[in-house]
């Protein structure tokens, strides 16, 4: 027996240490050893799932009874069940199966969680979504739904399917990311579905400029203040526009409320930019029977969000004895979002109105009390454990007034520091079961089902299209809409008043709705939903262009088919462009051009607002409209606080009727600049950009414009970036660097429902799949596929490429 | 060195222990090795399996499965594919190596003059 020799010491230690350090996350660089491993790394992901087979059966899931799921060629899961239970575990598993990174990831994302598998760099997110309220909302909203038989049963089934797809893992089926990132899935809970719509409301009720409106008024005083930030101006197309009656006074106009005063607002700091769009719009229109050629109704719907890569949409179809629904659905909740069934067809755009609000507070300095009606009341407090990894945990004290979370103070200044001591009253924050919602709309087949299925729905509001196939079509803002007092909600309010927040809620009956309008179609793109006779005060942030547009071509067209549809979705002609370029040619003192510049007019002339692909005119448009903005709102810019400029139709207006405005003198010069000037020396500059850009040959729209569809890691090479692509964010096409169409639905109800649609993504979200990105060629060539809807079981299992059983 | 390429394979196909097990075994073969006095460079000789079996098998992988996930990563740290798994190959084989060669000098030799 030979002795043991220390010498195999060193090489110990080094074959341990490096065998660890490969197996761990260091210093932001992926555990190799695991990652590369050819049996169990990221090449094992690479394996398709084995479609090849006609039939699979899917063990030990504990389901009472066995569900089909029948696949088309695009991997579109045809979901028919034998009961609810089974229908919803099955959606949940076939979510997972898809997509469980991705809404495992946005769950964690939404409760501020994301420090558990980033180990830095995320603990100022989460504190700022848990100071927010998301988490804190979601399990208000999740308490109100289990008292829902239905809502409760449906979420536990889908988080059966998904634990019962997350069982069947192992270290080598597990998807890439978590071996990216070096954690694994955690369990499913109904929490975590509710935490998923609140990271939807969050994207879509997020938006508001209550500070830097407060700041505007006090600076510009009224009267500028109502003539460059109105509520309305005269280029709208509300949803509901029945004749303007009498006009309620304030919607005509904002008064400065008397508790608005620079001692209440501190206007000093800097404020950052906001980080929410709000053009993150999405465009809806239905037409009745009598306008189109089949004289069937046709719905469209195109939301528009944040595009990434999976999509947000996830393509199914759910059948049960009780319901059988075509359309999308967002992975990790269950039912169908946007979406058809044999009687209805419905779209979702978002309604843009201002359900946020800040209140001043006035604290004590250890931050026990605060003033309310002249007393001092008790603060709040609660504490949030955001865990680490790798670390330990992060305690927050986040304060609560009766309005809402103090968001920022002095322990957490975040990106607003100068709201701090601030409480947020948000409809978010206000429990609702949205699911109930869904899941009755899903099986509704007239206009009072899905009437009595969206009365559910509170937040945020939304415009709900509709259109059934006994010729009914409709459009419904609905939600929470609070009732408020002139001005409530538009500035910042005083949180030292109790009559300052606002409890009661406009009713049902009273919400803006158009139901079978006598021009025979509804739309809805963001715009306002009444006009200035609506008898409640409400502010928001609309957009015009795309409804003044949809409008024009609903209003002449007739005859329409799904072509006709197609091509209206696809539409690249901003209306405001359209209007603005005559304008801006008849302001534009020709004598005083050059030679040159006369010629690149008379080309300039015959644009018509369009941004195609190849469009050359569209870049010097946007140069030239570019230039006019700023030249006339370096006021604005110099302004102590940041905000956004006034909208461009009141820059269009003060052009063409008051051309001597003041704004249009540039502060810089000595000379006192009017609209004309303004034109011209606008003109001039954007001729030289745009020729220097000729040189270096891009000129064309698609050089100019790209898109990108990022990973949720933002990752560029996992996402597909610097796509060329057509549109402008306010043409019906409004695709814009990170945002567009993220999914385009047509559908012709009738005898059978006929549908077209598509999305930029894939159903897989597996990097290594083939059909990770396999839509994204045709959505931005604007092709479309046809939605496949089985209309029973016999017919799936007959036409579908293969199917599973799951049991 | 074939017997090399049995264990490592035996311990990795099941798939259901961590990662690095194979390096056990191939710690006991090194032992095994030196005491059966075979004449092999042994680090020379580990590296060169580790190497083999973890580029030849992602190679294989990644052709049969034909996806795109090595060249995603190949994107990630900008450089082209094959160096993604020229890499795997290589943390494979200093890996396989470094185990037959501790192996090896657990065992007291006549050459090894560090305690006597």
């Amino acid at each position: 027996m030979k002795k043991i020799n220390i010498t195999f010491l060193f090489p110990l230690i080094a074959l341990v240490s490096l065998t660890y350090a490969l197996s761990s996350q260091m210093f932001n660089v992926p555990p190799l050893g695991k990652l590369l491993d050819p049996f169990i790394g990221a090449v094992q992901n690479e394996k398709e799932q084995d479609f090849s087979s006609t039939l699979r059966v899917v063990d030990k899931t504990g389901l009472a009874d066995p569900v089909d799921v029948f696949f088309d060629s695009r991997h579109v899961p045809h979901i028919f069940a034998r009961n609810t239970e089974s229908l919803y575990f099955a959606q949940g598993y076939m979510a997972a199966y898809f997509r469980l990174w991705q809404m495992d990831f946005l769950s964690y994302a939404s409760a501020g969680r994301l420090s558990e598998i980033f180990s830095e760099g995320f603990l100022d997110y989460d504190r700022n979504q848990r100071r927010i309220g998301i988490l804190a909302s979601a399990k208000a909203s999740l308490e109100m739904m289990e008292k829902d038989p239905t809502t409760a049963a449906v979420l536990a089934a889908y988080s059966r399917g998904v634990n019962a797809y997350i069982d069947q893992l192992s270290d080598r089926t597990i998807p890439f990311e978590y071996k990216l990132l070096d954690y694994r899935p955690e369990p499913w809970s109904s929490l975590k579905s509710v935490l998923l719509m609140k990271y939807m409301a969050n994207t879509l009720s997020g938006y508001e400029e209550d500070y830097s409106m407060s700041n505007l008024m006090l600076t510009l005083g009224e009267g500028d203040f109502n003539k460059l930030y109105p509520d309305f101006h005269a280029h709208i197309t509300p949803v509901m526009n029945e004749a303007a009656k009498s006009l309620n006074p304030a919607l005509a106009y904002a008064k400065k409320p008397d508790y608005l005063n620079n001692s209440f607002l501190f206007s000093g700091s800097i404020v950052p930019d906001n980080t929410y769009n709000p053009k993150l719009g999405s465009n809806s229109w239905a037409v009745s029977g009598k306008k189109t050629r089949s004289g069937f109704p046709i719905l469209c719907s195109d939301p528009h969000l944040n595009l990434s890569l999976p999509s947000i949409w996830l393509e199914m179809q759910l059948s049960a004895p009780d319901v059988n629904v075509y359309g999308v659905s967002i992975p990790g909740t269950p039912s169908i979002i946007i979406g058809f069934n044999k009687d209805i067809a419905w779209g979702i755009t978002n309604g843009a109105d201002d359900v946020k609000d800040w209140y001043k507070l006035k604290i004590t300095g250890d931050y026990r009390k605060y003033e309310l009606d002249e007393k001092w009341v008790d603060l709040e407090s609660s504490i949030e454990e955001i865990k680490r990894k790798g670390q330990v945990s992060f305690y927050d004290t986040v304060y609560h007034s009766v309005q809402g979370p103090v968001v920022f103070d002095r322990s957490f200044p975040g990106r607003r520091p100068e709201m701090k001591n601030y409480a947020l009253k948000w409809e978010l924050h206000n429990p609702s079961n949205e699911f109930l919602a869904f899941i009755k709309l899903n099986r509704a087949s007239n206009y009072d089902e899905y009437k009595q299925a969206i009365k559910y729905y509170s937040c945020p509001i939304q415009n709900f299209t509709f259109a059934c196939r006994d010729n009914t079509i409709a459009v419904d803002h609905q939600g929470n809409m609070a009732i408020k007092w002139a001005g409530e909600g538009k500035f910042i309010l005083d949180g030292t008043r109790s009559d300052h927040i606002y409890t009661k809620y406009i009713p049902e009956d009273s919400l803006p709705h158009v139901l079978n309008p006598s021009d025979n179609f509804v739309l809805s793109a963001n715009q306002h939903p009444t006009n200035a006779s609506y008898p409640y005060y409400y502010n928001g942030y609309y957009s015009e262009t795309r409804a003044n547009r949809i409008r024009e071509m609903l209003a002449q067209g007739n005859e329409f088919d799904i072509k006709k549809m197609e091509s209206m979705q696809l539409d690249n002609t901003s209306s405001f462009s359209a209007e603005a370029l005559p304008v801006l040619i008849g302001n534009l003192d020709i004598a005083r051009l050059t030679k040159e510049q006369k010629e690149m007019l008379t080309v300039l002339r015959s644009w018509k607002g369009t941004y195609d692909l190849e469009d050359k005119n569209a870049e010097f448009f946007e140069l030239w409209w570019r230039n006019i903005r700023d030249y006339t709102w370096d006021e604005i810019k110099l302004l102590s606080f940041s905000t956004r400029m006034p909208d461009d139709y009141v820059l269009l207006d003060l052009i063409q009727r008051d051309p001597h405005n003041e704004y249009f003198d540039v502060q810089s010069t000595s000379g006192k600049e009017d609209a004309g000037d303004i034109v011209y020396e606008a003109f001039v500059t954007a001729g030289k950009e745009y020729n220097k850009m000729k040189g270096q040959g891009m000129l064309k729209w698609g050089s100019l414009h790209k898109v990108n569809l990022m990973h949720l890691t933002n990752i560029k090479a996992f996402s597909s970036v610097d796509i060329p692509s057509a549109g402008q964010s306010q043409a019906i096409n409004a695709v814009s660097s990170n945002w567009g169409p993220s999914w385009r639905m047509i559908v012709e109800l009738g005898d059978r429902p006929k549908a077209f649609g598509v999305y930029p993504g894939g159903q897989s979200g597996n990097i290594g799949s083939r059909y990770y990105d396999d839509f994204v060629k045709d959505w931005n060539k604007g092709n479309y596929y046809p939605l496949t809807f089985f209309i029973s079981k016999d017919e799936a299992a007959a036409q579908a490429k293969n199917s599973w059983i799951l049991k | 060195m074939g017997l090399l390429f049995v264990l490592i394979l035996l311990t990795r196909i099941p798939g259901s222990l961590p990662w690095w097990t194979f390096i056990i075994p191939v710690v006991i073969l090194g032992i095994v090795i030196t005491i059966w006095k075979w004449k092999v460079s042994t680090f020379a000789m580990g590296f060169l399996c580790g190497f083999i079996i973890w580029f030849g098998a992602n190679l294989y992988f990644d052709l049969t499965f034909n996806g795109a996930i090595m060249s995603r990563i190949g994107l990630l740290f900008t450089v082209p594919r094959i160096v993604v798994l020229l890499l795997s190959g290589v943390i494979g084989g200093v890996l396989t190596g470094l185990a037959l060669f501790t192996g090896r000098s657990m065992v007291f030799r006549s050459e090894n003059r560090l305690l006597s």
